[in-house]
């Protein structure tokens, strides 16, 4: 298993903040992604935006997930409320 | 000088909880009035961040910001009240931050933070604090702090989420290092567009505050090389270990960047025009309010979110929000007239072009939309 988990705007998108996935053996954040893609196809205009973090350090989509782990995506915010 | 460096009695009286401090003491309060501070922006995080950092007795506060305090402010924007509405937001700011402690210099820059004057702005303050609102003053700033060596207080939220770090210290990421490339214009919504719960900024920005004074003490551990992640719905704070690219192209080895650049293009963001987007029909408040008084019918398509409907609608209209059209395509017909509106008419526009991708051909966008069908049409209907 893993667990992912969406922030801000991604949340809105994918309709929860939190999900777990299968996950039986070692592969990329890539494909994690592209894995989330299939079901929600409009998140892949946050590809080349996101921020990854796996187990809360930072990352990006070509490291390594192993079942266990959480990945985190966070999109930028922008909001100071000027 | 030496005279100003000392502090007078009533400034022991005031700041006598922080002086009996350890941490603090007399040399803590002092390096404290030595020091400066530039808020960019008197806003949701720089209203309460400016106030606690003029009750703790930083020397000198600026403040950069242009706008004027709207009623849609007073909801978090705490430096200003009701009686402000209308004011620029500095006037505003300067009277309640000298009316809460006058031994602090607050200069104003009534200014909108540009790649012609940050630099030198910067140059005159110890610490830079990031209150904006949007992406290209984000890397503005950003850069700027890069540049002149300065840390940068960050701060960002979202409806219920915020975060807050510090980045441009020589030792630790900058915010590009996080986030390369800004998002394309559009993709991630701002505060206005997304809200944001009125005490988050209020959270964020005492964060940032926070770590403000504790730079200026060089106390604690500061969020240096993290990233402060608070979400207020389940309320819980996260953090998230950062690193500095080497490959940075403003803060790395071989950086690229040497000077500011134009952050709006860097941004995608092309000037506003004022004219309608090519190849769009426009129909104003009043004409579509003749053609329904004539008896014609065409179909009102509001794209806003349920909740925006909630507050204030046009009788008769139907909404299908922006994220559910492509996949409600069959509830319109293509034979009627459309006429798509939003709160302003940018996400309606958006609706239009993906219409007309869809082959709808008989669409018009209402211009300025609920908002200016308020203001021309129907005084009525309240505007948010």
């Amino acid at each position: 298993m893993l667990k992912v988990r969406f922030f801000a705007s991604l949340k809105d998108l994918v309709g929860e903040s939190e999900m777990e996935m299968q996950l039986e053996q070692e592969t990329s954040v890539r494909k994690i992604f592209q894995q989330l893609e299939t079901r929600f196809p409009e998140i892949k205009k946050y590809e080349s935006i996101l921020l990854v973090a796996v187990n809360m350090e930072y990352a990006d989509l070509d490291s390594t997930v192993t079942p266990g782990d959480e990945v985190c995506f966070f999109p930028p915010v922008s909001g100071g409320t000027g | 000088m030496t005279m100003s460096e000392e502090l007078t009695h009533d400034e022991i009286k005031r700041y006598s909880r922080h002086l009996i401090m350890p941490e603090v003491g007399m040399s803590g309060q002092k390096k404290l009035k030595k020091a400066s501070v530039l808020s960019v922006g008197a806003g949701g995080l720089g209203s309460p961040l400016a106030f606690y950092l003029t009750a703790a007795g930083v020397g000198r506060i600026g403040i950069v910001d242009f706008d004027v305090v709207d009623f849609s402010n007073l909801q978090r924007q705490i430096l200003h009240t009701t009686h402000d509405v209308g004011r620029p937001k500095l006037d505003s700011a300067a009277e309640k931050l000298n009316a809460l402690n006058p031994n602090v210099n607050v200069e104003l820059h009534e200014t909108r933070l540009t790649s012609e004057n940050a630099l030198q702005l910067f140059e005159k303050y110890d610490i830079i604090v990031d209150g904006t609102d949007n992406f290209p003053t984000r890397y503005l700033v950003n850069d700027a702090c890069v540049l002149t060596g300065k840390p940068n207080v960050y701060g960002s939220i979202f409806r219920f989420e915020g975060q807050a770090s510090i980045f441009a210290t020589s030792d630790g990421p900058c915010y590009r290092c996080l986030y390369p490339e800004p998002p394309p214009p559009g993709l991630v919504p701002s505060c206005a567009e997304g809200g944001v719960l009125g005490i988050l900024p209020g959270l964020v920005g005492l964060v940032q505050a926070t770590e403000v004074i504790k730079l200026i003490l060089e106390k604690g551990t500061s969020l240096v090389g993290r990233l402060l992640l608070f979400d207020a719905l389940g309320m819980k704070f996260r953090e998230l270990k950062l690193r500095k690219d080497p490959e940075c192209p403003v803060c790395g080895e071989n950086a690229t960047i040497k000077a500011l650049i134009d952050y709006e293009a860097f941004c995608g963001i092309v000037p506003a025009v004022e004219e309608s987007p090519t190849g769009i029909d426009e129909v104003t408040p009043k004409e579509l309010k003749e053609e329904l008084d004539q008896g014609k019918d065409p179909y009102i398509l509001d794209v806003r979110n349920q909740v925006e409907y909630d507050i204030s609608r046009i009788e008769g209209s139907h909404l299908i929000p922006l994220d559910q059209l492509l996949n409600r395509l069959h509830e319109l017909d293509s034979a009627r007239d459309i006429v798509a509106h939003c709160r302003t008419g940018a996400r309606s526009a958006k609706a239009i072009e993906m219409l007309q991708e869809a082959g709808f051909r008989k669409l018009r966008n209402l211009k300025g939309g609920v908002l200016a069908w308020a203001d021309e049409v129907d005084p009525t209907m309240p505007k948010y």
